[in-house]
């Protein structure tokens, strides 16, 4: 019964993504979109050259946001994974 | 004996070259992270790449000076402070677009300056700052976690 159900949904998520795919591939293209208002509008919004750092830190700021508390979320696992080692260290200073 | 003698002399050597090459790369390489995440808005590069090359300066002094020299020269508690300093500044730029009468993120006071100076381009260049000094302070941190568990395990 447990296989079944396994198979039985794989089978339906496949459907979806052959689906999904296929439309991606035959809509037209959304060249036309966002990203040729950023590439056009990177000097004259954001006054920066470098048009990388400009959508990473302006037209993106949400997600770059995002993407640096994940760096604090790692920092944290690690100083409590091996929290042996933080403790270690601050011995041999009170010595 | 003799051989004894001879292996320390050589480890002694071996020693040698390793700290005179750290020390002649150490301050490069923290003045190239700096000028990476100082330029970040205007030649390749950023915040985040700056500060993991400025954060390669732990594992340098590492390979030169080993552990002890590690507790010597950075101050782990003192740097877990000022990475939390640099995401409350990243939120801080972010908050000033809504202080300023417009929506979150934006650049409010992008108009500073000529496109091409070093201090243009508003929040940007704070931004690039904030998350280059979280970046090399929270990987500085790691590094500093990660090579004092040589030390624990041979205890």
């Amino acid at each position: 019964m447990k296989r079944f159900f396994t198979i039985f949904f794989l089978a339906i998520i496949t459907v979806i993504a052959f689906y999904v795919s296929g439309i991606i591939s035959v809509s037209p293209s959304p060249y036309n979109g966002v990203a040729k208002y950023m590439v056009d509008y990177t000097i004259q919004k954001t006054h920066a050259l470098n048009s990388v750092t400009a959508i990473v830190f302006d037209f993106r700021g949400y997600d770059t946001l995002g993407e640096s508390f994940v760096l604090c979320t790692a920092v944290t696992g690690v100083a409590v994974i091996l929290r042996k080692a933080v403790k270690g260290g601050r011995k041999d200073e009170t010595k | 004996m003799k051989q004894n003698k001879k292996e320390k002399k050589e480890k002694k050597a071996k020693n040698i070259i390793i700290k005179c090459g750290c020390d002649f790369l150490l301050p490069i390489t923290l003045v190239l992270g700096m000028y990476i995440i100082l330029h970040g808005h205007l030649s390749p590069g950023g915040g985040f790449q700056g500060g993991v090359v400025v954060s390669a300066a732990v594992v340098l002094v590492f390979l030169a000076y080993g552990n002890d020299g590690i507790r010597k020269t950075f101050a782990p508690d003192k740097m877990k402070v000022t990475e939390n300093i640099g995401s409350l500044m990243y939120t801080f730029f972010g908050l000033l677009g809504i202080l300023m009468g417009a929506n979150f993120c934006r650049n409010a006071i992008f108009n500073i300056g000529n496109p091409g100076d070093l201090y243009s381009s508003g929040t940007i260049f704070w931004m690039n700052f904030s998350v280059g000094l979280k970046v090399m302070m929270g990987i500085g941190f790691m590094l500093i976690v990660m090579l004092r568990v040589l030390d624990v395990k041979n205890e």
